[in-house]
């Protein structure tokens, strides 16, 4: 797997636009989504849809007809992953997280390890207070327990501030879905990234980053806001890896071993076992552990 | 008050809401929704008072919120920006103060519209620790190292704007009766968060 950027390795390749056209319109666009699928490169795996109007930020991405097994297979698995890369905010009524404001640890995954202090029970109270979310750099928490904030891999929510709970991942429909509704306090401004990523059950703590879009707010002193975005992200610019892999670290999950990899440089979208796995495991008689989905 | 003082009164208010359009249908309407919620404060009668610890060393105390209607009833999480300073208190201290004690507002970033349905006797259970890093305890909160009567009511309230609306979720105001606490504000611990 060297082809996945850990904290302290990175290595690339030649650069292959996933992102081949952008339809923009206001406050929403349609990014394409292509990959090497099951071997194969350039394989269109499908479409992400993100709009963010009056201050509610909504992804979906659409998997292709073809490709519906991927999200069939309980082995593999669509996430969001989503980034924080401006938040300035000194305030006392900044977020904090495990008691600290975030303002000067940019880029930062959100929400980072086990959740923000408001998402704790009671919220806000991060020394007795339960964790509001899991332990995964993931946008959406494994909590078949049900004691998490918000939102459950398996489970629903509303969206565009309807009252229609839909399956944040329907496998039937091949849809996966994300939100947001961010707020700062007035005189600040934040910037994310939210990111649609792939992972399977071949390796541990390892994702392929497929596709993503930018979006923010300013809020001015007296407390209006302006929106802006989304545009969909050039995962091929300099410092891209380097800025996700920080991202990892502030967000607390910097020493659980987590590792990515950016689509464009020959990863393969595949759903385990991965035929070059088992190949090894044969001839090298290699243990592979069996991937806890998201700890 | 004297009887015809209250007759005006009421006959002002009458006037009052009257001209404001549609206030007796809303008002009426709130009512029947305010109806179906209850809204208490845990904390029982022990040893003759009902105690509570608030400040930097505060222990938690719970606040219950009962669906005594036969349908159900959807609520905002205290998690999510929409519910998070839907519960708040009102104190008065022997002195004649009257105050609110609030959550702190803050910024939101991970933030779903979240809820959560309850079902005819369905109960939230909201756990609060009053520290000062939390709450907007107010002025005439007992200063730190003190202890003080206060009598206090909780009130959990949701205003009615387009999200709610949309999301189909309890709006209204309902609120505990009135009672006396013992309230210690302790002060300690190194960050007191």
């Amino acid at each position: 797997m060297g082809r996945f950027h850990s904290r302290r390795y990175f290595q690339f390749g030649f650069v292959l636009m996933s992102v081949l056209w952008v339809a923009a319109a206001a406050q929403a666009i349609a990014i394409n989504v292509t990959a090497t699928v099951n071997g194969v490169p350039n394989t269109q795996l499908g479409s992400i849809d993100a709009t963010y109007a009056g201050g509610v930020e909504e992804g979906s991405f659409q998997l292709g007809n073809a490709q519906l097994g991927l999200m069939d297979d309980p082995d593999c698995q669509f996430r969001w992953f989503q980034i924080v890369t401006r938040d300035t905010d000194n305030t006392a009524g900044a977020p904090t997280y495990l008691g600290n404001m975030m303002n000067n640890s940019t880029p930062y995954v959100d929400p980072p390890k086990n959740g923000w202090d408001y998402q704790r029970n009671p919220a806000g109270d991060h020394t007795n207070g339960t964790p509001g979310a899991d332990g995964s750099p993931f946008y959406e928490n494994d909590d078949d327990a049900g004691t998490y904030a918000f939102p459950k891999y398996s489970g629903n929510f509303n969206v565009f501030g309807g009252n229609n709970n839909v399956p944040v991942h329907d496998a039937n429909t091949g849809v996966s879905r994300t939100q947001d509704v961010p707020g700062t306090s007035p005189g600040f401004g934040l910037t994310f990234q939210t990111f649609l990523t792939f992972i399977n059950s071949c390796a541990d703590h390892q994702f392929i980053v497929l596709a993503g879009y930018e979006w923010g707010l300013d809020r001015a002193a007296n407390g209006t806001y302006t929106y802006f975005g989304p545009t969909a992200i050039d995962m091929s610019v300099d410092g891209f890896s380097d800025s996700l892999s920080t991202a990892l670290t502030n967000g607390g999950f910097g020493n659980d071993g987590w590792s990515f990899a950016v689509n464009g440089y020959g990863e393969n979208v595949v759903c385990c076992p991965e035929p070059a796995s088992l190949a090894l495991l044969g001839a090298g008689g290699i243990v592979l552990v069996r991937r806890r989905r998201a700890a | 008050m004297p009887c015809h003082a209250m007759v005006m009164s009421m006959c002002a208010a009458g006037l009052m809401c009257a001209l404001a359009m549609n206030c007796r249908g809303e008002s009426q309407a709130e009512d029947a929704e305010s109806a179906t919620l209850e809204v208490r404060i845990a904390v029982p009668i022990h040893q003759g008072e009902r105690r509570m610890v608030a400040g930097s060393d505060a222990v938690p105390f719970q606040v219950v919120v009962v669906n005594r209607s036969a349908r159900p009833v959807r609520l905002w999480t205290p998690q999510c920006s929409f519910g998070y300073a839907a519960l708040q208190f009102e104190a008065s201290d022997d002195a004649g103060h009257t105050w609110m004690i609030q959550r702190k507002e803050h910024g939101f970033r991970q933030n779903l519209p979240d809820t959560l349905t309850l079902n005819g006797g369905d109960m939230m259970v909201l756990t609060v620790t009053l520290k000062p890093q939390l709450w907007n305890l107010g002025e005439s909160f007992p200063p730190a190292g003190q202890t003080q009567g206060l009598r206090l009511r909780a009130i959990y309230q949701v205003d009615t704007e387009p999200m709610a609306k949309q999301a189909d979720v309890w709006t209204g105001r309902i609120v505990s009766p009135a009672e006396r606490y013992t309230v210690a504000n302790v002060q300690g611990g190194a960050d007191g968060s």
